[in-house]
């Protein structure tokens, strides 16, 4: 698989997707049945994170973001996390700054 | 209400039972349970095909999450096929049974894995931004298998869900 191949896509799509997207991080690793997959970790915008728009956006940003940085062509399984600006600046995980 | 519906229903109330800053275990029962309720829709529209109804329960505890996942996988990767192929579909009933479907096996695939985080993975730490998202998945496969329900490719799916008949 190309780390590097999924870094360009995604850098490409958070671009795109500004503002509602704020940034974009993911880690690589295998599922809970073991297989490859890679983990995308979503920082919203907090007008973008409001349920009544989330279930379009989130749609959007994931449609994006799979089609930049192709992770079913490498084989990979792909996984969505999302939070709001708000709720980061609340846990502060590292992971996602 | 059917069990299914009582589900989703019940997730929606546990991410949202505190206004300000909700508990990690309502939002980590949230995600589970949205997934029980996508879990059980599919193993119920399955045994509803059994002709005896009293062998219905039976039938459903032959259901295994990890070969549940296994069938979703490749009906995913059948439908991204067929939508994705060159020249395009025609547009029509096949072609948006195909859209469903893998809507579908796709957020079958996803809740899974987010409900293996929320019920064993205590250093994840789940948002209602999150949890939430994870809900809306649910109710548009709902709403899809509503549309599809009927169609012979959903009725394959279905019986796919019990494992290949290979073994493998």
């Amino acid at each position: 698989m190309d780390e590097a191949q999924i870094e360009a896509g995604v850098q490409r799509a958070a671009e795109a997707l500004a503002p509602d997207v704020v940034r974009i991080r993911f880690s690589l690793g295998e599922d809970w049945t073991g297989d490859p997959s890679v983990f995308f970790r979503v920082v919203l915008s907090n007008e973008a994170s409001r349920f009544e728009h989330l279930g379009k956006i989130a749609d959007g940003i994931e449609a994006k973001i799979t089609k930049e940085g192709k992770p079913e062509e490498m084989g990979l399984n792909y996984y969505f996390s999302f939070r709001s600006e708000a709720e980061q600046a609340d846990l502060r995980e590292a992971a996602w700054a | 209400m059917a069990f299914a519906d009582d589900l989703l229903e019940q997730a929606k109330h546990l991410a949202f039972r505190e206004r300000k800053r909700p508990r990690q275990a309502s939002l980590r029962r949230a995600v589970s349970t949205a997934y029980y309720a996508l879990f059980h829709l599919l193993i119920s529209e399955s045994t509803l095909n059994w002709k005896r109804p009293d062998q219905r329960a039976v039938l459903a505890r032959l259901f295994e999450h990890g070969r549940m996942k296994s069938a979703s996988d490749k009906q995913r990767a059948e439908c991204s096929r067929f939508i994705d192929s060159i020249p395009p579909p025609d547009p029509g009933v096949r072609l948006d049974c195909m859209r469903h479907l893998h809507l579908i096996a796709d957020t079958f695939v996803k809740t899974q894995q987010r409900r293996h985080i929320a019920d064993y993975d205590n250093a994840t730490q789940w948002t209602r931004t999150d949890a939430f998202r994870l809900i809306t998945n649910v109710e548009s496969a709902f709403a899809s298998w509503q549309v599809i329900r009927d169609e012979p490719a959903a009725q394959a799916y279905l019986l796919s869900l019990l494992g290949n008949p290979k073994g493998i």
